[in-house]
C-alpha cells in the first residue's frame, strides 16, 4: 500500500491546492507541508523496502501482466526519496527567491505534477505507464519552463518542447514495438519473453531504439543539445529541481532496461553506449567550460556527469551498477545544491555572469564554504561524496579492462574541476570594486541555510560512505537479478 | 601509540574548522590560538618515535571506514612516516611562529590563514602515516586542496589567482593519474592495506601492466614534486605569503613526491623501468632546475627553482639506489629542509623589511641586519655545500652514491647522474655566492632605504633555529648515526652498520676533490656572470611552460565554445535532424547488417495477405495527404492537410471496431483544426505565407529530406519486422476474452481504457489539466511587478541576465 502514496499525495496536493486555496500564504504553507510530508513518507517507504523487501501493488486489482503494476524495489525507493528531497528543498528555496506577492499561483501545483510524473517513472512496472509518467512529467516541465518566462525565454524554451515531443513520439513507437515483439507491456513479462528471444537481432534493434529514446531524456551525446540552453532560463529553484532530477529519469530507465528487462548479452549496445557516454562526458564538460555564467556552466555540466553514470551502466556488473547509483544519488544532491548557490550569488551580486560577480569569499564565507564543498565534491575530490562513485566507476572500468574509457573519465574529472574553479575564481575570489555585494537583501541568508542542508547531506555521504555503498549495492543487485524481479511481479507465473 | 597519532593527525583537522569561528575578530592574535596544535602534534610524534622500535613497521588499526572498497583507517608507523611526521610538524612549529611575526596587521582574515595551515598540516601528517593506500591518497588530495587555499590566500591579486589555479590543476591532474595507479595496484594485490601493498610481488603481474602502474605512480609523484615537465607550477605558487612558501614549497608538500617514491620504493625498485624513469626524470629536473635558478632574478623564483632541482635530486637518488635499499636518504632530505626553509624565511624577512623582491635591486643589508646576514651566510653555505655545514656532509655522501652508480649502472648511462649533478651543484654554488654577496655585501643601491624598517628580533628566531641545526649537524656529523639508525625503514633503508660513524673528514678522496672543484668552478662561474653584470631578462618564458599552461587555460573556454559550435550544439535548427539522423544511422546500420530479419522475399506476399482492401485505400489517401503537408505553400493549407491525415486515421479505428475512439479522434481533429485556423487568422498577413518565407539553404533542405526519409524507412522496417512475428501470444487476447466476464463491458477497448488500465487514463486526464495550466501560464505572461523591478538599489535579484547579456546562441 505504501507504494501509492508517492503518487497519490502529489496528485491530491496539486488538485486541492488548485481548487481550495486562495491566499498566497496559505498556498505556500500547504504545499510546503505536503512536500515535507512526502519526504517523510518516501523515507518510510525506503525504510520498509530495505527492511522487509520490495513492494508490489496491482492497480485496480488486475493481476500482472494484465493490469498496471507499481513496484517499489530498492532502486525505485531510493530515487523517490531523492525526488522528494530535491523537491522539498527547491520549494523552500523558491519561497526565498520569489517574494510572496510575485509568486505565480500555478508554480506550486505544477511542481507537484512534476513530482508525480517523476515518482511514477520510478515506481511503475509497465512500459506504457512509463510513457504516461513521462507525459505527466514533460507536460509539467513545459509549463514550468515557460510559466515565468519573458519573450526571450520562450524562444529558448521552444527547442526543449519540440525535441521532447519528438522524443515522445519515438517513445510511443517504442511501446508499440515492444507490444509487437513481446506481446506485453509489463516489465517483468517483457523480461521473460526477451530472455526467450535472447540473441535475436530484432531484440538488439529494440534495445538500440530504447537506448536512444531514453538517451534523449538522459542527455546522451549527440542527443542532448536541447538541454544546456533551456535550463538556464528558469528561476533558480526550478532549474535546481530540473537539473538535479530530470535527466536522471533517463539514466534510471537505462539502468532498468539493461539490468532488469533485457537479457545480459547485448554486447553491441554496451559498446555503443560506452563510447557515446564517453563522448557525452567529454563534450559536456567542455561545453560547461565554454559558458561564461553560473547557470550555463552548471546546466552543461549535468550532461557530463550523466555520461559518467551511463558509462558505469555499460560495465554490467553489480559493482558498476552500484557505482552508477551512488554517483547518481550524490550528483542529484550536489547538482541541485550548486544551482542553489548560483541563486544566492544572483541575489548577492545581482547577476550570475562571472565577469560581473565577485567579492563573495570575503563577504559571505559560509556560502563560499558550501560552494567549495559541493564543487569539490562534484569534481570528485576525496573524501567528499563525489569521490566514492567516481572511484568505483574507475575500478569497475579497470575490472572490465576499459583503460581508454577510464582515461577519458579521468580527464573529464580534471575539466570538471576546471569549470568549477571558473565559478570559484569569478564569484568568490575575484575582488572587484565595482561589483556590489547586496547583503542587505536578506534573502541570501535562508538560501545559504538550504544550501547548507544539502551540503551536510553530501558531507554525510562523503564521510560515511559505507552505509550508502551498501544501499547502492543492494539496489544494484536488485536491478540485475531479473529472476527475483520476475518472481516478485508475476509470482510463479511462467 | 594509536591514540597519540589520532590526536596528532585529527586534532589539527578539527581545529582547522573551529579556528575560523573562534578566531573571528581576533586579528593577528589568532596565531596564539593556533600555535599549540603543531606543538602538540610534534610532541606526540616525537614521543611515538621514541616508542618505535627501529627497523620495524607497526600498523595501528584505528577503525574500519569503507570496508567494501578496502579502505580502513590504519596508521603505518615506520622510520619513513616518523621522519616525515617530525619534519612536517617540527617545521610547522617554526612556521606558525614565523607567521605570527610575518602576517602583521596589513593582512586580513588571519583566522582563515591559520585554519588553512592547520588543515594542510593535518593532511600532511595523514599522508605520512597513512597505512592504507587509499587513505594515503585521500590525504594526498587534501594537501592539494589546502595548499590551493593557501597559495590563493591573496586571492585579490592576479598572481594569487593564476598561481593557485595552476598549482591545483597540476596537482589534481597528477593526483587523478595517481588514483588510477592506486586503483590498479590495489586491484592486482587484492587489498589496499599497506602491509599487503608493500609485500606485493609485482613480478607476478603482467609486465606491461606493472610498468603502467609504476608510470602512474611516478606521474603522481612528479606532479606533486614539480618534476619536469610539471616544474612550472611551483615558481608560480610563490604568489603565496612567504610562510606558506617556506612551509609548503620548500619543506613539506613538494616533498610528498619524494615521500611517495620512498613509500613505494620496495614495491617497484626491482623493476627495470625504475632506474631510468626515476633517475632520468629526477636528474634532468636537477639540471634544468639549477640552471633556471641561476638565471632567475626574483628571490623567490631563485629559491623555487633550487627546490625543484633538489627534489629532482632526491627522486633521482631513489632511482639510482640499489634495490636492496637507499643509503642515508633521510639525512639529505633533512639537510635540505633545514637550509631551504631557512632561506625562504630570510627572503620573507627581506621582502617584509624592504618591499623588494628582486635581487638586482638589493644590496648592503649586512649593515642593517647583521643577524639576518649571518643566517643567510650559513644557509647559503649549506646550499653550496661548504664544509662545516650539513649541506657539505650530504654532498659528500651523495657523490659517493653517484660514483657507485657510475661503476655499476642499471638502466641508464652511469655517467649521466654524476655529470648532471656536478653541473647542477656548480650552478647552485654560484647562485649561493650571488645570493649572499648581492643581498648583503655589495654597496647598497638606491631604493633600499626608502621603505626600510627593521623587522624585529622575533621573526629572526625560527630561521635561526634551522641555522643552528645546520651548523650543529655540519660540525658534528656523528649525530646522524643514532638518528638514521632509529629511523631505519624495512624495505627502504639499506642495511646499516650500527658501528658506522659519520665523519667530516674522509681523507683526500674522489668526493672531496670533486666537491672542491665544484666550488672552484662555481667561483669562476660567479665572476663570469658578474662580468656581464647578470644582464639577462630571466629565463625565456617559453621554457617555463607556465605561459603555455596559462594560454591553455584561457583558450579552453573559447576552444570549447568553437567545439560546441562545430558539433552544432548551439544551433537549435539542427537539434531534431541530428537526433533523427542518430536514430537512422544506428538502427539503419543495424538493419543493413541484419537484413535477414526482414525476409524480403516474403514481403510482397505478406502485404497482399495481411492487407484489407480498405487498408490499402486509406493508406494511399494518408500518403497523399502527407505529401500535401510537405508541398502546400501556406500554413493554413498545411494545417488542413495535417488534419486530413488525422481524420483518415479514424478509419483505422473503425476497421478495428473501436467506434468510441473514432468519435474522439474526429472531435479532437475538428476542434484542433478550427482553433488553429482561427489563431492563424489573427497572424499578420506577412507571416501567413508560411514556412516558404523562411530561407532554408538547399543543402539543409536536402539533408533534412534524406533524414526524414530515413526515419520513415527505419520505422517502417521495424514495424514490418515486428509484424512478421506472428506466433506471439498477446496479452490483448486476455482482455478480449475477459472483458464481459471480469470488466462487465462488451467493448474491450473501452474496458481497457477505463478499467484494466484505468490508471493510465487517470493520468492522461492529469496531462490535459497540466496542459491547460501551462497554456494559462503562457497567456497570463509573467510580469515582474514594479516593486520587484525596483527592489533595492541594484534592481531585482536573480533575474535580468537575458538576451543582451549572454550570447548562448549566435
Amino acid at each position: 500500500m505504501q507504494v501509492i502514496f508517492p503518487l497519490l499525495i502529489p496528485l491530491l496536493t496539486a488538485i486541492l491546492g488548485l481548487l481550495a486555496i486562495r491566499s498566497s500564504a496559505g498556498r505556500r504553507l500547504f504545499f510546503a507541508a505536503s512536500a515535507g510530508g512526502q519526504l517523510l513518507f518516501s523515507l518510510w517507504l525506503l525504510a520498509s523496502v530495505f527492511s522487509s523487501g520490495s513492494q508490489v501493488m496491482y492497480l485496480g486489482g488486475w493481476s500482472a501482466p494484465y493490469g498496471i503494476v507499481l513496484v517499489a524495489d530498492p532502486i525505485a525507493a531510493i530515487m523517490v526519496v531523492l525526488v522528494c528531497l530535491t523537491a522539498f528543498s527547491c520549494i523552500l528555496y523558491g519561497f526565498q527567491e520569489t517574494s510572496i506577492r510575485n509568486e505565480h499561483p500555478l508554480r506550486l501545483p505544477l511542481i507537484q505534477f512534476l513530482v508525480l510524473g517523476l515518482n511514477l517513472s520510478f515506481l511503475t512496472g509497465d512500459l506504457f505507464n512509463l510513457f504516461v509518467a513521462f507525459e505527466v512529467m514533460l507536460l509539467a516541465s513545459y509549463a514550468l519552463l515557460t510559466l515565468e518566462a519573458d519573450d526571450w525565454d520562450v524562444r529558448q524554451a521552444f527547442p526543449y518542447l519540440a525535441i521532447n515531443l519528438f522524443g515522445s513520439a519515438f517513445l510511443i513507437a517504442l511501446c508499440a514495438f515492444a507490444y509487437g515483439l513481446f506481446g506485453t507491456l509489463n516489465f517483468a513479462h517483457i523480461a521473460v519473453r526477451a530472455q526467450e528471444m535472447s540473441g535475436e537481432p530484432l531484440l538488439v534493434a529494440f534495445g538500440m531504439l530504447a537506448m536512444l529514446v531514453f538517451g534523449i531524456k538522459a542527455g546522451l551525446f549527440p542527443l542532448y543539445y536541447w538541454l544546456p540552453n533551456a535550463y538556464p532560463i528558469m528561476p533558480i529553484a526550478l532549474a535546481a529541481l530540473f537539473g538535479g532530477m530530470l535527466t536522471k529519469v533517463g539514466v534510471y530507465v537505462l539502468l532498468r532496461l539493461f539490468g532488469t528487462i533485457l537479457p545480459h548479452d547485448m554486447d553491441l549496445l554496451y559498446v555503443v553506449l560506452a563510447w557515446l557516454s564517453a563522448a557525452t562526458m567529454f563534450f559536456g564538460v567542455l561545453g560547461a567550460a565554454s559558458r561564461p555564467y553560473i547557470r550555463g556552466i552548471l546546466s552543461f555540466h549535468i550532461l557530463s556527469q550523466v555520461g559518467f553514470m551511463m558509462l558505469a551502466i555499460t560495465f554490467m556488473t553489480p559493482f558498476a551498477f552500484a557505482a552508477a547509483i551512488l554517483y547518481m544519488a550524490h550528483n542529484i544532491i550536489v547538482k541541485s545544491g550548486l544551482f542553489l548557490v548560483g541563486g544566492a550569488v544572483m541575489v548577492l551580486n545581482r547577476t550570475d555572469k562571472l565577469e560581473n560577480t565577485g567579492n563573495l569569499w570575503v563577504r559571505t564565507p559560509v556560502l563560499g564554504v558550501g560552494f567549495l564543498l559541493l564543487a569539490l565534491s562534484l569534481a570528485g575530490i576525496p573524501p567528499l561524496s563525489g569521490f566514492w562513485g567516481k572511484y568505483m566507476i574507475i575500478v569497475a572500468g579497470f575490472t572490465a579492462g576499459e583503460y581508454v574509457l577510464v582515461a577519458i573519465a579521468i580527464v573529464t574529472g580534471l575539466l570538471t574541476l576546471f569549470s568549477m574553479l571558473k565559478i570559484w575564481m569569478g564569484s568568490f575570489w575575484q575582488s572587484k570594486e565595482s561589483v556590489p555585494v547586496v547583503t542587505s537583501d536578506r534573502r541570501w541568508i535562508p538560501m545559504t541555510v538550504i544550501v547548507g542542508g544539502l551540503t551536510v547531506i553530501s558531507l554525510i555521504i562523503g564521510l560515511l560512505p559505507e552505509f550508502f555503498i551498501q544501499m547502492a549495492m543492494t539496489a544494484a543487485e536488485g536491478l540485475l537479478d531479473k529472476d527475483a524481479y520476475i518472481r516478485l511481479v508475476l509470482g510463479d507465473l511462467p | 601509540m594509536a591514540l597519540a597519532l589520532i590526536i596528532a593527525v585529527f586534532l589539527p583537522l578539527i581545529a582547522a574548522f573551529l579556528i575560523p569561528l573562534a578566531g573571528a575578530g581576533m586579528g593577528r592574535r589568532v596565531q596564539l590560538l593556533a600555535m599549540p596544535f603543531p606543538l602538540i602534534s610534534f610532541g606526540l610524534i616525537l614521543w611515538c618515535a621514541f616508542q618505535h622500535e627501529s627497523g620495524t613497521q607497526a600498523f595501528l588499526e584505528v577503525a574500519t571506514w569503507v570496508p567494501s572498497l578496502g579502505l580502513d583507517l590504519v596508521f603505518l608507523v615506520d622510520g619513513l612516516s616518523l621522519f616525515f611526521g617530525m619534519v612536517v610538524s617540527g617545521v610547522g612549529v617554526l612556521i606558525f611562529w614565523y607567521a605570527g611575526a610575518y602576517l602583521d596587521d596589513h593582512y586580513e582574515e588571519h583566522n582563515r590563514f591559520y585554519a588553512y595551515l592547520l588543515l594542510f598540516m593535518a593532511a600532511m601528517l595523514g599522508t605520512a602515516f597513512g597505512g592504507n593506500l587509499l587513505l594515503l591518497f585521500i590525504f594526498w588530495e587534501l594537501t592539494g586542496i589546502s595548499s590551493f587555499l593557501l597559495i590563493g590566500f591573496l586571492h585579490g591579486t592576479k598572481e594569487g589567482q593564476t598561481g593557485s589555479r595552476m598549482a591545483l590543476l597540476t596537482t589534481v591532474f597528477t593526483g587523478l593519474v595517481l588514483l588510477a595507479g592506486v586503483a590498479l595496484l590495489g586491484m592486482q594485490v587484492g587489498s589496499w592495506h599497506m602491509r599487503d601493498i608493500l609485500a606485493a610481488d609485482l613480478s607476478l603481474v603482467d609486465g606491461g601492466l606493472a610498468a603502467a602502474i609504476l608510470i602512474l605512480f611516478a606521474v603522481g609523484a612528479f606532479g606533486k614534486s614539480a618534476q619536469v615537465p610539471f616544474h612550472f607550477w611551483l615558481p608560480n605558487a610563490m604568489s603565496a605569503p612567504t610562510p606558506v612558501s617556506a612551509y609548503l614549497h620548500s619543506a613539506t608538500m613538494v616533498k610528498l613526491g619524494v615521500f611517495l617514491t620512498a613509500r613505494v620504493f620496495g614495491v617497484f625498485s626491482e623493476m627495470d623501468l625504475w632506474a631510468p624513469l626515476m633517475a632520468g626524470v629526477g636528474f634532468t629536473t636537477l639540471l634544468v632546475g639549477s640552471i633556471f635558478a641561476f638565471f632567475s632574478h626574483k628571490l623567490k623564483a631563485i629559491l623555487a627553482y633550487t627546490t625543484v632541482a633538489m627534489l629532482g635530486l632526491f627522486i633521482g637518488f631513489y632511482g639510482i639506489a640499489e634495490s636492496s635499499g637507499a643509503r642515508y636518504d633521510f639525512m639529505h632530505i633533512l639537510n635540505h629542509t633545514a637550509y631551504k626553509g631557512c632561506l625562504f624565511m630570510v627572503v620573507g624577512i627581506i621582502d617584509h623589511a624592504t618591499h623588494i623582491k628582486d635581487i638586482r635591486h638589493l644590496g648592503g643589508l649586512w649593515r642593517r641586519m647583521p643577524l639576518l646576514g649571518f643566517i643567510s651566510v650559513v644557509a647559503a653555505a649549506s646550499m653550496a655545500g661548504i664544509p662545516l655545514t650539513s649541506g657539505f656532509v650530504s654532498k659528500e655522501y651523495i657523490l659517493t652514491e653517484l660514483y657507485r652508480f657510475m661503476e655499476n649502472p642499471t638502466g641508464l648511462p652511469g655517467w649521466l647522474p654524476l655529470v648532471f649533478s656536478i653541473i647542477a651543484f656548480t650552478f647552485m654554488a654560484a647562485l649561493s655566492i650571488r645570493f649572499v654577496w648581492h643581498i648583503f655585501f655589495r654597496p647598497e643601491p638606491e631604493g633600499v632605504a626608502e621603505h626600510f624598517h627593521h623587522p624585529g628580533l622575533m621573526i629572526h628566531l625560527p630561521p635561526l633555529v634551522l641555522v643552528v641545526l645546520t651548523l650543529v649537524l655540519g660540525i658534528f656529523p656523528v649525530l646522524y648515526g643514532p638518528l638514521l639508525l632509529a629511523l631505519e625503514t624495512p624495505g627502504l633503508t639499506a642495511a646499516m652498520d650500527p658501528a658506522y660513524v659519520f665523519k667530516l673528514w674522509h681523507g683526500v678522496n674522489t668526493e672531496l676533490i670533486t666537491s672542491l672543484s665544484v666550488l672552484a668552478s662555481a667561483i669562476v662561474l660567479y665572476f663570469g656572470a658578474n662580468a656581464v653584470n647578470w644582464r639577462w631578462e630571466g629565463i625565456p618564458r617559453w621554457l617555463l611552460l607556465d605561459l603555455a599552461f596559462n594560454k591553455g587555460v584561457y583558450a579552453l573556454p573559447t576552444g570549447a565554445k568553437n567545439l560546441s559550435r562545430f558539433l552544432r550544439a548551439e544551433a537549435p535548427l539542427d537539434y531534431i535532424p541530428i537526433i533523427a539522423a542518430t536514430i537512422v544511422f544506428s538502427l539503419g546500420g543495424f538493419f543493413i547488417l541484419h537484413a535477414e530479419v526482414f525476409a524480403f522475399d516474403q514481403m510482397i506476399p505478406f502485404f497482399l495477405e495481411s492487407f484489407y482492401k480498405q487498408h490499402l485505400f486509406i493508406a494511399l489517401l494518408i500518403t497523399f495527404a502527407s505529401f500535401g503537408i510537405i508541398f502546400a505553400r501556406r500554413w493554413t493549407s498545411q494545417v488542413i492537410f495535417l488534419s486530413t491525415v488525422g481524420f483518415l486515421i479514424t478509419v483505422y479505428f473503425v476497421i478495428y471496431q473501436a467506434p468510441d475512439l473514432a468519435l474522439t479522434q474526429i472531435l479532437i481533429e475538428a476542434a484542433t483544426l478550427i482553433l488553429i485556423l482561427l489563431l492563424l487568422d489573427r497572424f499578420p498577413k506577412s507571416i501567413m505565407r508560411g514556412e516558404r518565407s523562411l530561407r532554408i539553404s538547399r543543402i539543409r533542405q536536402s539533408m533534412n529530406t534524406v533524414v526524414a526519409i530515413g526515419v520513415g524507412s527505419v520505422v517502417f522496417l521495424f514495424t514490418y519486422a515486428v509484424l512478421l512475428r506472428k506466433e506471439m501470444d498477446y496479452i490483448g487476447q486476455y482482455f478480449l476474452e475477459n472483458t464481459v466476464e471480469l470488466a462487465k463491458g462488451t467493448n474491450a477497448v473501452n474496458t481497457v481504457l477505463v478499467d484494466f488500465r484505468g490508471f493510465d487514463t487517470l493520468l492522461e486526464i492529469a496531462v490535459l489539466l497540466i496542459a491547460i495550466l501551462g497554456s494559462i501560464g503562457l497567456l497570463m505572461r509573467y510580469r515582474r511587478s514594479s516593486e520587484e523591478m525596483e527592489e533595492g538599489e541594484f534592481g531585482a535579484g536573480g533575474f535580468g541576465i537575458h538576451a543582451n547579456d549572454n550570447e548562448t546562441t549566435k
